[in-house]
């Protein structure tokens, strides 16, 4: 799936204070593409996820997603193509407190009148929670629950992930098997993968590196990115 | 099970309000349940009695509405005098009186008439056959009723007809006030009659009705036979239907005036009581439409808040809903089904517990003596405004959160701190 975001710009008002969370900003991401975003807490990067997953509506510019410009879209088709073709993973989990982890996992599919019990215990048990298919959120740690909610992005096979923070709050192990599993959905499904995080670690599995400061974007050189590599 | 989920559960603490909203909106259906089954306990009250007192009629009559007076002609009793009284009705009067009323001219007398070897007491009516209808029903059995340009015929009711041993086509004779008899051919049986008006019964005679202190049988003639029998043209009463019951003081007025030098004719009118009736129902009307109108807008207002509450700690889900791909009318139906399954019960809990609590007859002597006892009743217009109330509270309880969603971005809705 091919993204292009031309010169987008969106603003927040916070009170009186007009806040400019992305200025001017574009990039392009090739289909296949494992992508990250670098940049400190408050930055923009969850502003400039929630546009591309059309969660929201910039002032000015454009993003193409595979040359359909979901910022015009209606509300309702805006939510078929977050269906459809995107899967998102938020930084703070949006689970359904009164859904079991499997009834999580598999709700992406109720909108399309779709059920796939089977692929969702098989995500459950790619992300290491095979036994806990009947806990419910509460029932589980801030880590498990990351854990549900990515294999909820990854249910309905979706072309584009779109992450955020996906690893904020896992352990060392539990973050390496995520990160193969994205990595594992690009290279050898095609998927588009866009991964928002403050964590360096994870330059080493992306295939380019974007950093975001004050609204406003930067790419990283290779060579940047090969010494970072080195470093982690 | 995902959807019954989406939409039952989840609700943690706020579960207790939506309870205390669904008890809240119990007891306000079920006070206004009650209060509009009084309100339409009275309206059948006020409309049986339109029915049945007539506002727009007048009456005016004898002191004695009735002509009486024979001597049996045979039989082995000795032979009685019955006094005559005359009546003093002069239909000219009523007419000018009554200006563009409808007027029904009477005439009865109670007569002996022979039947094979005894004789009975027999009320006879003369009528007009066009306008009696506007006042009392006739219900034909068998052959026709009467015609105004009918002769020495008559109508009688089947208890009549049975005293005096005639079939239809069957005839009787009379005797009239100048001594000769008058041969009158049966031409209709009735089997129902209700005769506004009719005199007060105090002699044996047919009965349709066993018991009643009233006329309730008897032979129908026209007017004409009627001046026939009695030989003169003066009414034994009338009954006079006003244009509107509004117009019936100025014809009241206009009678007692017209008659006010003869005693022995009295006009009298139900318009009075029955706007005595219509002030009662009013009254009614106003009173339990406050309370319901108070208990519905202080309740309602109330449980209409306790749903706000929960549907905006809900807000967060529904824009879950929304990321995941839900379209905005898959996501709302999870809300609007939770809230009519919850105002749903209220108004069906409330309208069964006002069922089975409301009193089978209702009275409230102190405001509506005249109008009496009413029977609360439950109807389809109190469920289409329970119904009413209902949707009005749920539209309440969600307006704000539907806004909300609708004019925030998913995303800004998403961030949401939890209520």
């Amino acid at each position: 799936m091919m993204i292009a975001v031309h010169a987008v710009t969106k603003t927040y008002l916070r009170g009186r204070q007009l806040i400019t969370a992305l200025q001017n900003v574009s990039f392009q991401i090739a289909q296949g593409e494992l992508v990250l975003l670098l940049g400190p807490s408050g930055s923009g990067k969850t502003t400039l996820l929630n546009l591309i997953a059309a969660l929201d509506r910039p002032d000015r510019g454009e993003i193409l997603v595979d040359g359909l410009n979901i910022t015009d879209l209606s509300r309702s088709a805006a939510a078929g193509y977050r269906n459809e073709r995107v899967g998102m993973i938020f930084q703070s989990y949006n689970l359904l407190p009164q859904l079991t982890a499997l009834e999580n996992i598999v709700l992406p599919l109720v909108p399309a009148g779709r059920s796939n019990q089977r692929r969702a215990i098989e995500l459950l048990e790619a992300v290491g929670l095979g036994d806990r298919s009947t806990h419910r959120p509460s029932e589980l740690s801030g880590g498990e629950q990351q854990r549900v909610a990515i294999a909820r992005a990854l249910v309905n096979e979706p072309a584009l992930i779109l992450a955020d923070e996906p690893i904020g709050n896992l352990d060392d192990e539990n973050a390496r098997t995520i990160i193969a599993l994205l990595s594992d959905a690009c290279r050898h499904r095609g998927k588009t993968v866009f991964l928002v995080t403050h964590n360096r670690e994870m330059v080493e599995a992306a295939d380019r590196v974007f950093e975001i400061r004050a609204g406003s974007l930067t790419s990283i050189e290779s060579q940047a990115i090969s010494l970072a590599r080195q470093l982690t | 099970m995902i959807w019954p989920k989406l939409v039952f559960g989840g609700f943690g603490r706020r579960g207790l309000e939506a309870v205390i909203a669904l008890g809240v909106l119990v007891f306000a259906s079920a006070i206004v349940a009650g209060s509009l089954m009084v309100i339409e306990g009275a309206r059948d009250a006020i409309a049986r009695a339109a029915q049945a007192d007539r506002p727009d009629l007048v009456q005016v009559k004898s002191r004695f509405n009735r002509a009486v007076f024979e001597t049996p002609r045979s039989g082995n009793l000795p032979p009685l005098t019955l006094p005559v009284y005359e009546p003093l009705i002069d239909p000219e009067k009523v007419t000018a009186a009554a200006a563009d009323a409808t007027i029904l001219a009477r005439q009865s007398f109670l007569r002996n008439v022979v039947s094979g070897d005894r004789f009975l007491n027999v009320y006879i009516f003369g009528i007009d056959p066009e306008q009696e209808p506007k006042a009392s029903t006739f219900s034909v059995n068998r052959g026709r009723f009467l015609r105004r340009d009918d002769g020495a015929v008559a109508v009688v009711d089947q208890a009549s007809a049975q005293a005096l041993g005639v079939e239809l086509g069957g005839t009787f004779s009379v005797r009239k006030a100048d001594g000769h008899d008058l041969v009158l051919t049966v031409v209709g049986i009735l089997d129902r009659l209700e005769f506004r008006y009719p005199p007060p019964r105090t002699v044996e005679a047919p009965s349709l009705i066993s018991g009643s202190s009233s006329v309730t049988s008897g032979v129908f003639v026209t007017l004409r036979t009627g001046e026939q029998i009695f030989g003169r043209t003066t009414l034994t009463d009338a009954v006079i239907v006003a244009r509107t019951p509004e117009d019936v003081p100025a014809v009241v007025d206009r009678l007692r005036e017209a008659f006010r030098l003869e005693p022995g004719v009295f006009v009298s009118e139900s318009y009075t009581r029955f706007r005595r009736k219509v002030h009662d129902f009013v009254v009614t009307l106003g009173l339990f439409t406050a309370v319901g109108a108070v208990t519905a807008v202080l309740a309602g207002s109330f449980g209409a808040n306790l749903l706000h509450d929960v549907y905006a700690d809900r807000r967060r889900q529904y824009a879950v809903l929304l990321a995941l791909g839900f379209r905005p009318m898959q996501s709302a139906i999870a809300g609007i089904v939770f809230g009519l399954a919850t105002v749903g019960t209220a108004a069906v809990l409330g309208s069964l517990a006002a069922l089975a609590f409301a009193p089978r007859h209702f009275a409230m002597p102190s405001i509506i003596a005249e109008l009496g006892t009413t029977e609360p009743k439950f109807d389809v217009l109190i469920v289409a405004l329970l119904a009413g109330i209902a949707l009005a509270t749920l539209a309440l309880g969600m307006a704000p959160t539907v806004l909300q969603l609708q004019r925030r971005a998913v995303a800004a809705n998403l961030s949401e701190e939890r209520g």
